[in-house]
């Protein structure tokens, strides 16, 4: 089995699992519209979590766990309770407060704790590749119990009921709500628990009804956590963290293909998209011509996409800085990698390092890092200087290629001067199904 | 860039998958006497902060040599936004009498014995195209009370124009000089590269650029040769800690041992000029010694006694205050080779056509200097509307603070400050 392989397959079965449960549960806090429910029992749970710690017991044991339960069923209680409120004042509201109060009671608690900023990101971010065996036994069957109680109550609690009836359903959703967060937050912290939750389910409702919703949500989980999780490892970066952009970046993608689904809705947004784009230039072409040496992000994009973009205005001198300071920016990263395969291989493998020569290597990675920085300067001043200089040419080409992209037939005016109707497809006749 | 600059790039380039010891190359037609060697600087061929002459060599060359080395900046991160006092005081605490330097070396030089003197050519430096000025809150430097704050200053080098613009409209000449450069102590273990000595090290004296000669006497066999804390331009001075920090994608040196010579304290040779020195915590010893060296060097040159050579001095020699940071304070004096000359005693006391002056006088050299120094930052705020961190700053890059009339009771500094710094549309 390769490194990756052994690495990677627990958490991301474990990620099949937390998928299953939280996008079922987020297709009914979407209903509920309470959608930030799951935030607030998360940082209530995290909030238990954190007294835990600071009472003494280790991360992750159960006494933590039970403060966490604890914390989470007292708060649904506190929601439960509050839903008649809705009718004057939303429940997000209260939903809001609690999140915030339970993470600023979570800093206050741990503010003279040592390690305690520590504590914090460990509680939002998580740790989802340290998940073990024992962690999935547990959870999968205790997930799978709360979501086939929640599946058999499912008509009583979409039935708007009233009085005490009413709140005991409520607080068996919050309830069954707050084990499952307890248990996830502990395993993948506050923030993936909730991408877990409000993205598939979203991603669901946009794209069907019914029960299709469901398996919609799964899917798009499922491959949101691979992709996550690989991204995560191949380029080494903090697994929790990568995951929920992953799961931003899949609803941007869906937001952006659902209205691509109709030809004529299609149309509309590729004339908006021109607009857009267009407008873009014709603001970087200002931009350039009146700040030349601030960001420019358009012309930055153009120049990553394509550094022939950079060539043509830099001169030969200007090119060869920057290319030397880009070679040694990338000389220098490799040495800093040389280094940290140095220090990471003296852990595992072989014999450890002496403190000296861990302080000694820590000293050139500092150093690196800074003379990386410094190369980096250089090219970011010599591209400023080139398009200080040729700041109004470039403006120029920028302004042409906005009228170039600009659907000029929006505007209705042609060339004869008369006014012409907009060319509209016919629309479909609605069929019977 | 030339065939030698190429090939150079290209072995440090590769150097990290090389991890490169010094390396022997042979360049064609290329008429030099000895060899050629290149040096790059990685964890390999690099020291940091100490001085030890048990320290294998990282390269072993003859008399006659020619070596092309790399240097490294070092490391100022420490001084970031949010970093307290008490981390960064911790990061220096908890390594007790390191310097800050990373140092391309040693490289032994096969012939040099204790008594001998190493010759040094600087033949050539091409420092890499940025550095950094920097003020450590509340620790080193020259007023680290009334600095409790700290900056970083990124500054781009323009080769072509050999200038750096240190804030707008206000261009450093670049002149870059090795801050850094000696041999081995003779007393064994690990010291601090901070402060310098007859051993040379961190002498900060900017006059020691290109086409310069550095001699120094040799402690250990080998000689043991070591280069880094690069500048790009400095202030006499450096009051602030730091010069133009950079580093040098080539420092190209010629080294030679002389047997016949004899030094108990390092020379420079420029093409005009001889330049002694002197060394202490205390600038009045150090302006002691360097009268001594001096006294004696013109004694030697002119056939005077002693005496007559010291008495001499204060007529012909141009005394500069080198640095006041190093833990050891340096003064450096400047003689003509040209026995019927004098050097440069322009000691303005107040504006002049070319200079911005601060003057102060005290019998203790180190309150005049500090008062000199002080005037010139607090001037730069109030005439030039400098932020105060950035006039601490460019006082420590570009202010000239010089030594005057020591003759009497009071010891007078004069600093300066030339006014072809301040160019309307540098940057453009």
């Amino acid at each position: 089995m390769s490194d990756a392989l052994a690495l990677l397959w627990l958490p991301f079965v474990l990620s099949i699992v937390l998928v299953a449960i939280h996008t079922f549960l987020g297709l009914q806090v979407l209903a509920r519209n309470v959608v930030f429910v799951d935030l607030a029992l998360a940082q209530i749970a995290a909030l238990g979590a954190t007294v835990a710690f600071m009472l003494g017991h280790p991360v992750s044991s159960s006494g933590s766990y039970a403060y966490s339960l604890a914390f989470t069923l007292a708060a649904a209680v506190v929601l439960a309770s509050t839903r008649s409120w809705s009718q004057r004042v939303p429940q997000e509201a209260l939903v809001g407060v609690i999140y915030v109060v339970a993470a600023a009671a979570a800093f206050l608690v741990v503010e003279k704790a040592p390690q305690g900023t520590e504590h914090i990101k460990q509680l939002l971010t998580g740790n989802i590749l340290t998940t073990g065996a024992h962690d999935l036994a547990f959870v999968t069957p205790l997930y799978a119990l709360v979501g086939c109680g929640l599946w058999a109550a499912r008509a009583r609690l979409a039935r708007s009921g009233e009085g005490s009836s009413k709140w005991l359903w409520d607080f068996f959703f919050y309830a069954c709500f707050g084990v499952v967060v307890t248990s996830s937050v502990a395993l993948a912290g506050v923030l993936l628990v909730f991408s877990f939750l409000i993205i598939p389910a979203a991603i669901g409702m946009l794209y069907a009804d019914g029960v299709r919703r469901l398996f919609i949500g799964w899917a798009v989980g499922v491959l949101a956590s691979c992709v996550g999780l690989t991204a995560s490892y191949v380029w080494d970066l903090p697994t929790g963290s990568t995951m929920v952009c992953t799961f931003g970046a899949t609803l941007a993608i869906a937001g952006i293909v659902w209205p691509l689904r109709s030809r004529d809705t299609a149309a509309i947004v590729a004339r908006g998209a021109r607009v857009g784009v267009a407008l873009a230039l014709a603001a970087s072409a200002a931009w350039i011509a009146i700040a030349p040496r601030e960001d420019q992000p358009l012309l930055d994009a153009l120049e990553l996409v394509s550094p022939v973009v950079r060539e043509m205005y830099l001169s030969r001198n200007e090119m060869q800085i920057y290319t030397d300071a880009d070679e040694y920016a990338q000389r220098y990263s490799r040495e800093a990698d040389r280094l940290n395969d140095k220090e990471a291989q003296s852990r595992w493998q072989g014999e450890p390092l002496s403190d000296s020569d861990v302080r000694r290597i820590s000293s050139f990675l500092q150093s690196y890092n800074e003379m990386r920085r410094g190369e980096e300067f250089v090219k970011r001043e010599v591209r400023a200087r080139a398009r200080t200089r040729v700041r109004w040419v470039l403006g120029a080409v920028l302004l042409v290629a906005a009228c170039a992209v600009f659907p000029w037939r929006l505007l209705n005016i042609p060339v004869d001067g008369a006014r012409r109707p907009l060319r509209v497809r016919p629309q479909a006749a609605p069929s019977d199904s | 860039m030339n065939k030698v600059a190429r090939v150079f790039v290209s072995v440090i380039v590769a150097s990290s998958a090389t991890a490169a010891l010094g390396q022997s190359v042979a360049l064609p037609g290329k008429k030099m006497q000895g060899k050629f060697h290149l040096l790059p600087a990685t964890l390999e061929t690099t020291q940091w902060g100490w001085f030890n002459n048990a320290q294998p060599p990282v390269l072993t060359v003859e008399s006659g040599d020619t070596i092309m080395m790399e240097t490294m900046m070092h490391s100022h991160n420490q001084v970031v936004p949010g970093a307290t006092i008490e981390a960064i005081k911790k990061l220096r605490t908890d390594h007790p009498g390191r310097g800050p330097h990373t140092l391309t070396g040693p490289i032994y030089v096969n012939g040099a014995e204790p008594g001998d003197v190493l010759k040094v050519k600087i033949n050539k430096i091409v420092p890499r195209a940025y550095a950094t000025n920097f003020n450590v809150p509340g620790m080193f430097g020259e007023f680290p009370k009334e600095y409790q704050d700290g900056q970083v200053k990124y500054l781009y080098l323009d080769w072509d124009r050999k200038v750096t613009e240190f804030l707008p409209g206000v261009l450093i000449p670049i002149k870059p000089f090795p801050g850094t450069i000696g041999v081995a102590r003779k007393e064994p273990g690990q010291y601090s590269s901070v402060p310098p000595g007859e051993y040379a090290g961190n002498m900060d004296i900017r006059d020691l650029t290109e086409g310069t000669v550095l001699y120094v006497p040799v402690f250990v066999p080998g000689a043991l040769l070591w280069s880094g804390d690069s500048h790009a331009a400095q202030g006499n001075g450096e009051v602030n800690l730091t010069a133009v920090e950079t580093a040098y994608r080539e420092l190209n040196v010629t080294v030679e041992v002389l047997k016949d010579m004899k030094l108990d304290m390092p020379r420079i040779e420029t093409p005009k000029s001889w330049i002694t020195m002197g060394f202490d915590q205390d600038l009045n010893k150090a302006l002691d010694q360097v009268k001594a060296q001096t006294g004696r060097f013109l004694s030697e040159q002119r056939k005077l006694s002693p005496d007559e050579g010291a008495k001499l001095m204060a007529k012909v020699s141009d005394c500069r205050i080198s640095q006041v940071v190093n833990i050891k304070k340096g003064i450096h004096c400047l003689s003509p080779k040209s026995a019927s000359t004098k050097e440069d005693m322009e000691r303005p006391t107040k504006e002049t056509a070319r200079y911005y002056v601060t003057h102060a006088k005290d019998a203790d050299l180190n309150k005049a200097m500090d008062t000199a120094s002080m005037s010139m930052i607090k001037w730069l705020e109030s005439s030039k509307g400098i932020a105060r961190l950035d006039a601490y700053g460019l006082a420590s890059a570009a202010m000239d603070c010089r030594l005057g009339d020591v003759s009497g009771a009071e010891k007078n500094v004069h600093c300066l400050m030339p006014k072809s710094l301040w160019v309307a549309n540098a940057g453009k």
